[in-house]
């Protein structure tokens, strides 16, 4: 599962990638204010490696996908993909007609797998549509290539007839990741694919994505609330808020010892799934920052328990703390901040 | 320890069914349980395991066409009786008293449980008085005073703000205050942090543990997800297609698991610190059946490794004790030799 990442090359550069909704001039000449969903965010994902993105609602993980999807359309920055054995090109500045060629290449797996389907079409629809349209099969090749598919996420080709009704949810997960695989893509962005699931089912989906990575040398850009299972499955993991990365390392670094303190925080809120394991959550005051109404200084400040003065004033940039660890924090070299270790030695 | 304390609550091969017109749905199938005062009693299961509908059974607040078939439910009344539920009519005093009064509630998404046209401070004051004979006056610095305790900021304004003004770790201490707010000896808790972020979800643990010492009252937690348990309840129900499957002490739920749908549960989430153990997903397999074609024999068989094609398939295997207050609904719970969540830490040295 875990890759030397340094020889690989890069699949995805996301370079200062911003989506900012409304700031519009009304006509009345009311100016309202942009909420920055998306503010700034830089990160690179090598080919082969599962990179995650965590976050609490809101703090733009998801448009973050679509907009490397290219499902919504970024404000500004680029996000440089790199084709097999091509020159990368620009997908940010691309218009709906020269992207075609790149969106096989760019799949998604949503998170509802009830209202990501389309409840009037059968499967073979859902998973052939995208063939016939990229001209990659015709006719009976379709049907043909439906039911491989099925039967590769470890449903049975006869259910190409039926309708998603007819399934579980863990079922029509496996029916989104079928229709993602379709085009054979290279990357694929999944916003949350096993948090709508029973807990018992999310594991056969997560081991379903590793076999599937394996088999076909997929890159994932894996987004999710649920560090456990982000740190079950990811190479890398850069951890969000209010539109910001405010942390980038290997996912062993980043849970052993986290360099910001809203990583800290996050992970000592997970309950730890062991009676004796004592939990001391670092609780935070107070709710996310106001994407439309941002703090001065570092967006986390009112929350963290670390501030100093210089954090309410002035606004860290994310830096490279060691190479390959990225954080935006003033303090990260003083501060001394529990990862997750200390929980699991409290557990043995 | 805990068997000195007075019954709560004792529910008794609890049968709750709706007759819809493809069929009965067996929704609750013979649950059994008992709430001792001021503990924390878990209850786990998956979607569709009838947990929500047993709970709504204590309340008498089942939803059409669901009805209560057979079972009892005991509660012990605030002057020491013990009352059965399912006797009393659903729209009598005396069902009504206990409602917000005796036992409160929590749901598990504050946004749709609240009402969007009241304020706060109109629901939280409704409830006390209901339940108590005060003033309207008394009864908002009441609220304000249960708002505080909740630790809600600024609770003189937030009372007469509206839900929505509000965030959703906000919504879920207004629900929280408005169940207290008429000392309940049970809270029940459905899913009370599963529409919450990890961070909010702490400070609402943290909240409802506090509040537990203060009140010193019972909890009867729902949740599927295992950390949440581990760190909020003494006693653990596990629950599965309607039946309870497994009753223990938290810690024999943990470490040793008598049923293999406990174990199963255990061993297919992902924990932190697990990726440096190296271990894959042990999934369970299959599904949780259909509730119109419930499998004969344990209900688990269809998705359980242990099953020995036999037994498992033809007879129902009943709850029985399977060790000191530990009970199991399977055949071989003797001798699976299930191993809990250290387990593999311990065996494993790679």
């Amino acid at each position: 599962m875990t890759q030397p990442i340094a020889s690989a090359d890069p699949i995805l550069a996301i370079r200062d990638l911003k989506k900012h909704y409304g700031g519009k001039k009304h006509w009345s000449g009311a100016v309202s204010k942009a909420i920055r969903a998306v503010d700034g965010v830089t990160f690179t994902i090598y080919e082969g490696e599962t990179f995650g993105i965590v976050g609490e609602s809101g703090c733009g993980k998801t448009t973050l996908g679509r907009c490397i999807a290219r499902a919504h359309d970024p404000s500004g920055g680029e996000i440089l993909y790199t084709p097999e054995g091509e020159k990368p090109v620009d997908l940010a500045k691309l218009s709906q007609r020269q992207l075609k060629p790149y969106r096989q290449d760019v799949q998604m797996i949503f998170q509802d797998p009830i209202s990501s389907l389309n409840p009037r079409m059968t499967l073979l629809d859902i998973i052939g549509e995208p063939m016939v349209v990229n001209g990659l099969a015709r006719g009976k090749e379709v049907a043909r290539r439906v039911g491989e598919l099925l039967e590769r996420v470890g449903l049975r080709a006869e259910y190409m007839v039926r309708y998603p009704h007819a399934f579980s949810g863990g079922q029509r997960q496996r029916i989104g990741i079928a229709r993602a695989l379709a085009l054979n893509p290279r990357v694929i962005v999944c916003d949350e694919p096993v948090s709508a699931l029973d807990v018992s089912v999310q594991a056969q989906i997560l081991n379903l994505l590793q076999d599937l990575q394996a088999e076909k040398k997929l890159t994932y850009l894996f987004i999710a609330h649920d560090l456990g299972v982000v740190e079950y499955l990811c190479d890398r993991v850069a951890v969000m808020y209010v539109g910001q990365v405010v942390e980038l390392a290997e996912t062993s670094d980043l849970f052993a010892r986290p360099l910001h303190p809203y990583t800290e925080a996050l992970m000592s809120a997970v309950p730890p799934a062991n009676p004796r394991a004592p939990s001391k959550p670092r609780l935070l005051e107070g709710d996310l920052a106001n994407a439309a109404n941002l703090p001065p200084g570092c967006h986390f400040h009112p929350r963290c328990g670390y501030c100093v003065e210089r954090c309410r004033t002035e606004e860290p940039e994310l830096r490279e703390y060691s190479p390959g660890r990225f954080v935006r924090c003033h303090r990260a070299e003083e501060l001394k901040l529990d990862g997750v270790a200390e929980l699991v030695e409290a557990s043995a | 320890m805990s068997d000195d304390r007075h019954i709560l609550l004792e529910i008794d091969e609890l049968k709750t069914h709706y007759h819809t017109p493809q069929g009965v749905v067996k929704a609750v199938e013979g649950a059994s349980l008992v709430v001792r005062e001021g503990q924390a009693v878990g209850i786990v299961g998956e979607s569709g395991c009838g947990k929500s509908v047993m709970l709504r059974s204590i309340l008498r607040i089942v939803p059409k066409p669901g009805v209560i078939a057979e079972g009892k439910i005991h509660f012990r009344r605030k002057n020491g009786e013990m009352a059965d539920l399912t006797a009393m009519d659903v729209n009598g005093r005396p069902i009504r008293d206990i409602r917000g009064g005796e036992i409160a509630m929590i749901f598990q998404e504050p946004m749709s449980s609240l009402s969007p046209v009241h304020t706060i401070g109109d629901q939280i004051m409704e409830a006390i008085r209901l339940h108590k004979h005060v003033s309207a006056a008394k009864a908002r610095e009441m609220a304000i005073d249960i708002l505080a305790k909740v630790s809600m900021p600024r609770p003189e304004q937030i009372i007469d703000q509206y839900s929505h003004e509000i965030s959703g770790g906000m919504r879920q201490r207004a629900m929280i205050a408005m169940a207290l707010s008429c000392e309940p000896r049970l809270l029940i808790a459905d899913e009370p942090t599963t529409a919450l972020d990890v961070t909010t979800q702490a400070q609402i643990l943290a909240l409802m543990r506090k509040l537990q010492a203060e009140f010193g009252m019972a909890i009867l937690f729902v949740t599927h997800d295992l950390g949440v348990v581990a760190q909020m309840t003494e006693y653990v129900v596990v629950m599965y297609m309607g039946q309870v499957v497994e009753a223990a002490a938290v810690d024999d739920i943990f470490f040793a698991p008598k049923h293999p749908y406990t174990h199963a549960l255990l061993h297919s989430i992902p924990r932190l610190g697990q990726r440096s153990t190296g271990q894959r997903l042990e999934p369970i397999r299959g599904t949780v059946p259909d509730p119109f074609a419930r499998p004969s024999g344990c209900p688990f068989h269809t998705r359980c490794r242990f099953n020995d094609g036999r037994r498992c398939v033809t007879e129902l295997p009943a709850l029985r004790q399977v060790g000191p207050n530990h009970q199991a609904r399977c055949h071989y719970a003797e001798t699976l030799g299930l191993g809990g969540v250290d387990a593999p830490a311990n065996k494993v040295p790679a």
